[in-house]
């Protein structure tokens, strides 16, 4: 019997390069990730491996007290005490923050979330061992910096060169004192390092005489340990004393952790895009053994038993499961390799290193595919071990006409489950996160019901279609209507594999339009300042910048918006500080109690905050700052909850005394009436024409962040395409088999008349039918879905409505069309090329 | 649009069909075959011909080369006018559509259509309305009035070949070939069919050509040529069951000695 397997498989060397493509594309999809989420690991642990060669003890400001505007208590005392230890071979000071290099067109070099800017700091021989110099000298006084070699090249810099800096102040012009390389995780992300002294930097990043990191070396013969046992009583409150070792380890876990991460974050695609592939080969083989029932009729006449027929099939699945994964491992290796070739391209810098294949992933993507394959092709199996054997007597096959009923009912009470799953979750007052996965859950459900019952939605769909087509195209147009008929099970596990694709890119389109319909609506709703100012790299501004602001001649009002943290009630809460008299003139509030004047000394919350500590506008709460001090403020106002507000509201004034370092996410600026426009030029030239900072318009920022929504879709449909792809291989599998079975009819159609270019059309609507239909469903399923979701989602976000990206559902529907007439160009073109008469003659 | 075909020479009104010295050869070297060789024949405008011969004697590649199935070595083929060597695919599948009804062993219908509309299919692949007076004729003629919307599927061979001569016969065709037609029927359902294709070429001057084993269906025809090895070696008119089967035993006779 496994004679006939492999003679079976190698029959229809097509249909099999098919089917082995959908594995294969699953299974490159599984190892690609696999390998690239190991590989990137790799090259990212090797290259952090020798960090903290040089650092046995380091002593940090903790997260915590960085995150409140506390200045890091590390300062040039303690750093000279460590430097007193005995044991203590070297220590050494380090702060670091934003500042990118300007180039010669005023522009910032590289992108400005991985610039940065730290200080020089020399031993006593002068030169310092992080940094290897390549010409010039490291920086000596203010008016000094040193910048990295690429970033020196990309400019055009040479030493002696003045050079333009810029980090969250103003612009800074200095002298280019030399050019350096470095080892230095601060460059690996490929960015850009500019090094001041180190007085400058203090100044720049912290305060002049404080560090953000002390870090020293163990002299020979004294232990890491001894060394940390010695600096630990010394350090100040706030910060954390480890190992150079302890660090290094943490590193190495964060890097896993995060590649980690993004795995498996890639493989729910690659699991999509199999479950898809599933489908695919499922209709293969129930196409196989519905082609093959005389055949295997004739090997049950002849004795082979029902088991033996079963057992034949499904190691064909096996053979065809392993050839594929094979191809697939081998394509993910290419994979891993285009994506890692993608990524230095695109200047993202990830470390060189190998590519890693570790055994795991063989056997992983082997398993998956195989498994994939043989559970796909369990059923059409069970369905050859019931050929009776009298049908290799009979001349005239009866068409399997097992009835759809049990099908149909059981497909709806699975929908009917799911569905009321999602209601019933979507109602109840669960936490957000359960909330989403038992809809989540349903959502499948429901899914994996309805396509169960695509045989049964087919018929009206494709009738309706087929309407359109007979009157748009005529005759071949109702042909291709009824061929896509004439076999309800298999055009709709055809349409299902492209319908799943379809219903996850549409939800996530009605998502992505309708958080940006959020924001138009909520967030620009409430800015009523005529320009922002912030950093390009989104990281906090200098205060100087807002009073900078305040100053200009055209400005009506601005503010600046300062993150800050409250204990309230002994829970932290975040909270922003707006300027005491002028916030409520740049941002808007709906006051239900109490009005913008209650900022000014006061407390100004919203609805929901108010609620929750049982305040009333008026009400004089204790309310402790970041510096731990308390203070009792009235409560000047309730507004209406604002996604852009956030839930409390002091004062920057109220706020100074408590922050030793602060910085503003924006400044808010108004301008006086009639000077908009001058006002935008004003803003430029008093930021010093500063390329990090931009200033932006309401509509800068709905295209700013409208365009960040748009670029996390592309994302998401390219990961989608691969599941795409494999239901578009699919289609093209279902009509190359079409047009094989119904070769005498094709062969008759030409010989009445039908010329080639009308047999290719017809075979091309056939497949736009089928293509159009599993599109069509699953754009519908998708808005569904993406607007229960949305509507699940509105008591986390006042505003949000549900709204119907029209113009990437036509798009979705256009491209449909165009996958129907690319799927059928090969099936098509063979239909077209029959030999009238060989067709005619044909079995 | 419809291309024009070359011009209709007026040579030979009297003929549906015409071939001059036409020959087919298939394959080259040691498996060539001369499928016919050198035959000239005409088929005259409301004639029932039946073409008759041993197996493998040439009959269906006549009938293919002259319905512009297949392309030939050389010599000529005309139909309603227009010579064949000179059209390309397009054009002999317009040629086909517009001007040759077939009828086939197989029947081949279309499944998924219903009985009246694989008898309009021809007309309607070439966006013809069909004079409605003339299919309730056609359909009359070949008696299936009640059953135009069953599929195939529903019908008996016998009905469903009798579609298949309305669909020939309802396009009204310069000439019909047909290919073994009762090859799958019994007797009866075999002599109704015959009897519809005989009625349409007296009541309606339908030119029809026919290839047949059977003697008994070739005593329909008006005229029978006999084939052997690609040649037209003998033709008889007004045949009878029996003189056809007295000659076809002199091919076996032949064969034997
Ligand atoms: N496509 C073909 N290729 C090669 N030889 C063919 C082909 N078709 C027919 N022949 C040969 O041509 C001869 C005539 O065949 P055919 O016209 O089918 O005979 P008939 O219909 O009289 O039985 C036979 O010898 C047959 O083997
Ligand atoms: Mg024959």
């Amino acid at each position: 019997m496994f004679r006939t397997s492999l003679r079976n498989l190698t029959a229809h060397k097509l249909r099999l390069a098919l089917t082995c493509l959908t594995i294969v594309f699953g299974v490159a999809f599984v190892s690609g990730v696999l390998i690239f989420g190991d590989s990137a690991s790799k090259a990212m642990t090797d290259a952090a491996k020798h960090d903290y060669d040089n650092v046995s003890v380091s002593v940090r400001t903790t997260d915590a007290a960085r995150d409140d505007g506390q200045l890091p208590p590390l300062t040039d005392g303690f750093l000279a005490e460590v430097r007193g230890l005995p044991g203590g071979a070297a220590a050494r000071g380090d702060v670091s923050g934003f500042t990118a290099v300007v180039d010669k067109k005023n522009d910032l070099v590289g992108p400005a979330y991985t610039a940065a800017g730290a200080n020089f700091s020399p031993g006593p021989d002068g030169t310092d061992p992080e940094y290897a110099f390549t010409a010039g000298r490291g920086p000596a006084s203010a008016g000094e910096v040193a910048i990295d070699a690429a970033t020196a090249e990309k400019a055009g810099f040479r030493v002696g060169d003045r050079v333009k800096v810029v980090g969250d102040g103003p612009v800074m012009e200095k002298t280019l004192s030399g050019v350096f390389t470095t080892d230095s995780a601060k460059l690996r992300t490929g960015g850009t390092l500019t090094l001041f002294d180190t007085a400058t930097a203090q100044g720049l990043f912290t305060r002049p005489g404080s560090f953000d990191e002390i870090t020293a070396k163990a002299a020979p013969g004294t232990s890491d340990a001894a060394l940390l046992a010695g600096i630990k009583p010394l350090a100040p409150g706030g910060t954390k004393t480890v190992t150079g070792a302890t660090l290094a380890a943490d590193d190495q876990r964060a890097i896993k952790s995060a590649t980690s991460s993004m795995s498996t974050g890639l493989l729910v695609f690659a699991v999509i895009a199999l479950f898809v592939g599933a489908f695919v080969i499922a209709n293969t083989f129930t196409m196989l053994v519905a082609q093959r029932t005389r055949e295997t009729a004739l090997l049950r006449a002849i004795g082979a038993t029902r088991r033996q027929v079963v057992r034949s099939v499904r190691f064909e699945a096996l053979l065809l499961g392993l050839a594929g994964s094979a191809a697939g491992i081998a394509a993910g290796a290419g994979l891993a390799l285009g994506l890692k070739a993608l990524l230095a391209a695109g200047d993202n810098g990830l470390p060189d290193g190998p590519l890693v294949v570790t055994a795991g992933t063989v056997v992983w993507s082997l398993a998956v595919g195989v498994g994939v394959t043989v559970v796909a092709a369990w059923l059409p199996a069970r369905r050859a071990a019931k050929v009776a054997p009298v049908a290799a007597l009979r001349a005239d096959l009866p068409q399997s006409a097992a009835s759809l009923v049990r099908r149909n009912v059981a497909g709806a009470v699975v929908t009917a489950a799911g569905v009321a799953l999602m209601v019933l979750v979507g109602q109840s007052g669960t936490p957000m996160e359960t909330k989403l996965l038992g809809i989540v859950f349903g959502a499948v459900v429901a899914l994996a019901g309805i396509v169960v019952l695509t045989p049964l939605i087919a018929g009206p769909v494709i009738r309706g279609l087929g309407a359109v087509f007979g009157k748009v195209f005529g005759v071949e147009g109702r042909l291709a209507k009824e061929n896509a008929l004439r076999n309800p099970r298999r055009t709709a596990s055809t349409a299902a594999a492209l319908m799943i694709g379809l219903v996850l890119v549409t939800a996530m389109s009605v998502f992505g339009s309708s958080l940006k319909g959020l924001l138009d609506s909520v967030a620009l709703k409430g800015i009523t300042a005529d320009y922002t100012v912030s950093s390009v790299s989104h990281r906090p501004l200098d205060p100087g910048i807002a009073a900078t602001v305040a100053g200009l001649p055209d400005v009506a009002a601005s503010s600046p918006s300062r993150p800050a943290t409250l204990t309230v009630a002994g829970k932290d809460r975040d909270a922003k500080a707006l300027d005491g008299e002028q916030g409520f003139k740049v941002l808007h509030a709906d006051f239900l109690a109490g009005g913008p004047e209650g900022l000014r000394n006061g407390l100004v919350v919203s609805e929901r905050a108010a609620k929750d500590n049982g305040w009333k506008a008026g009400d004089r709460v204790p309310v402790e700052f970041a510096d731990g001090k308390t203070a009792d403020l009235v409560v000047g106002g309730v507004y209406e909850d604002s996604d852009l507000l956030g839930d409390y509201l002091v004062s920057t004034q109220t706020l100074a005394p408590h922050v030793q370092r602060s910085g503003d996410e924006m400044v808010l600026v108004a301008a006086v009436p009639g000077k908009e426009k001058q006002l935008r030029s004003e803003l430029k030239a008093a930021l010093g024409d500063n390329p990090a900072l931009q200033i932006q318009t309401k509509d800068d920022l709905r295209k700013e962040f409208g365009g960040a929504i748009d670029q996390m879709l592309t994302i998401l449909y390219g990961l989608l395409g691969m599941a795409i792809a494999i239901a578009v291989v699919g289609i093209v599998n279902t009509l190359a088999m079409s047009v094989f079975e119904r070769t005498r009819e094709l062969g008759m159609l030409r010989a009445v008349g039908l010329d080639r270019r009308r047999m290719r059309r017809m075979i091309r609507l056939e497949s736009v039918a089928i293509s159009v239909f599993g599109a069509g469903l699953g754009i519908v399923l998708g808005l569904a879905a993406g607007a229960f979701g949305i509507m699940s989602a509105r008591g986390e976000a006042a505003g949000l409505e549900v709204v119907v990206p029209w113009d990437r559902v036509g798009i979705f529907l256009g491209l449909a069309v165009l996958v129907g007439i690319l799927a059928a160009w090969w099936p098509a073109r063979r239909a077209a090329k029959l030999d009238v008469l060989d067709a005619l003659h044909a079995e | 649009m419809r291309p024009e075909f070359p011009a209709a020479a007026p040579r030979d009104p009297g003929f549906a069909a015409v071939a001059t010295e036409l020959s087919k050869v298939y394959g080259s070297g040691d498996t060539r075959v001369n499928a016919l060789d050198r035959v000239s024949v005409g088929f005259t405008r409301g004639e029932f011909t039946a073409i008759m011969g041993p197996s493998g004697s040439g009959k269906s590649t006549l009938m293919h080369c002259m319905a512009g199935l297949d392309t030939i070595s050389s010599g000529s083929v005309r139909l309603g006018g227009v010579e064949l060597g000179d059209l390309n695919d397009n054009q002999l599948t317009m040629l086909r559509r517009d001007k040759v009804g077939f009828v086939f062993q197989a029947f081949n219908l279309l499944p998924t259509l219903n009985a009246l509309e694989n008898i309009t299919l021809p007309m309607d692949i070439a966006g013809r309305k069909p004079s409605r007076a003339w299919l309730d004729r056609v359909v009359g003629i070949v008696g299936l009035a009640d059953r135009l919307d069953h599929r195939p599927a529903q019908l008996s061979g016998g009905q469903q070949q009798r579609v298949a001569v309305a669909r020939a016969l309802a396009a009204r065709p310069e000439i019909i070939f047909a290919d073994e037609p009762t090859g799958n029927l019994d007797s009866r359902s075999g002599a109704e069919v015959l009897g519809f294709l005989r009625d349409s070429v007296r009541e309606e001057g339908q030119t029809i050509v026919m290839v047949t084993h059977d003697p008994g269906a070739a005593s329909y025809a008006d005229r029978v040529l006999f084939l052997a090895d690609g040649r037209i070696v003998d033709e008889m008119y007004e045949p009878t069951a029996d003189r056809v089967l007295e000659r076809m035993k002199r091919f076996d006779a032949a064969r034997t000695t």
